[in-house]
């Protein structure tokens, strides 16, 4: 397989819209999973230090 | 007009439809999690279901060989050199290498999440919160 032009490379034989297409979805998956990833990982840990917060509160209640 | 020719037209590809059968087995998967509360039942329940799935695997893998429809038999294979030209052969390794690395990170990583939402109460999780403070 050989292009003649940059033009010719992007216009990739008339099926431009599903190369292009099929690239960016693919590209857009690999950008949102690990965003979406890296927030559930937060918020368990964010959700870990407010259940750690309350049960201190509750000691030091307690104590006095 | 042949069935071949109907066939064509229709997309009924032999390895095209067995995994539109998977694509509905992970969305029969996903369904069934969400709609059980306990996440243990659901857990259970998705295995279960998982386990069945796997049953398609290899009827993806064999349907070129099993059914002779449109699509190509098998272009490379461990006995044999593959039928591609080398830079294609090469461009296609790569690929599936770095999505295998893709995909096994992003499931540990989603595993490590799931486990410190369930293990909140474990004490090395709340030292691994107290330590991150």
């Amino acid at each position: 397989m050989s292009w003649g032009s940059a033009a010719e490379f992007f216009a990739m034989g008339g099926y431009a819209p599903f190369v292009w297409g099929s690239f960016a979805v693919v590209a857009l998956c690999l950008i949102v999973e690990p965003l979406v990833v890296r927030a559930r990982h937060r918020n368990a840990l964010r959700r870990l230090k407010q259940v750690q917060r309350a049960a201190q509160g509750m000691q030091r209640e307690a104590a006095v | 007009m042949g069935q071949a020719d109907v066939g064509r037209l229709l997309g009924l590809d032999a390895r095209l439809t067995s995994e539109l059968v998977l694509f509905f087995l992970y969305l029969g998967f996903m369904a069934l999690q969400a709609a059980i509360d306990d996440p243990r039942r659901a857990d259970k329940a998705g295995a279960v279901l998982a386990l069945v799935g796997v049953v398609n695997i290899p009827i993806i893998y064999f349907s070129v060989k099993w059914w002779n429809t449109l699509h190509q038999g098998a272009s490379v294979s461990l006995a044999r050199a593959p039928t591609m030209a080398t830079i294609m052969f090469t461009g296609m390794i790569v690929m599936v290498l770095a999505f295998w690395m893709y995909s096994i990170a992003v499931s540990l990583a989603r595993v490590r999440a799931i486990i410190l939402e369930r293990e909140r109460h474990a004490a090395w999780a709340q030292a691994l919160a107290g330590a991150a403070a």
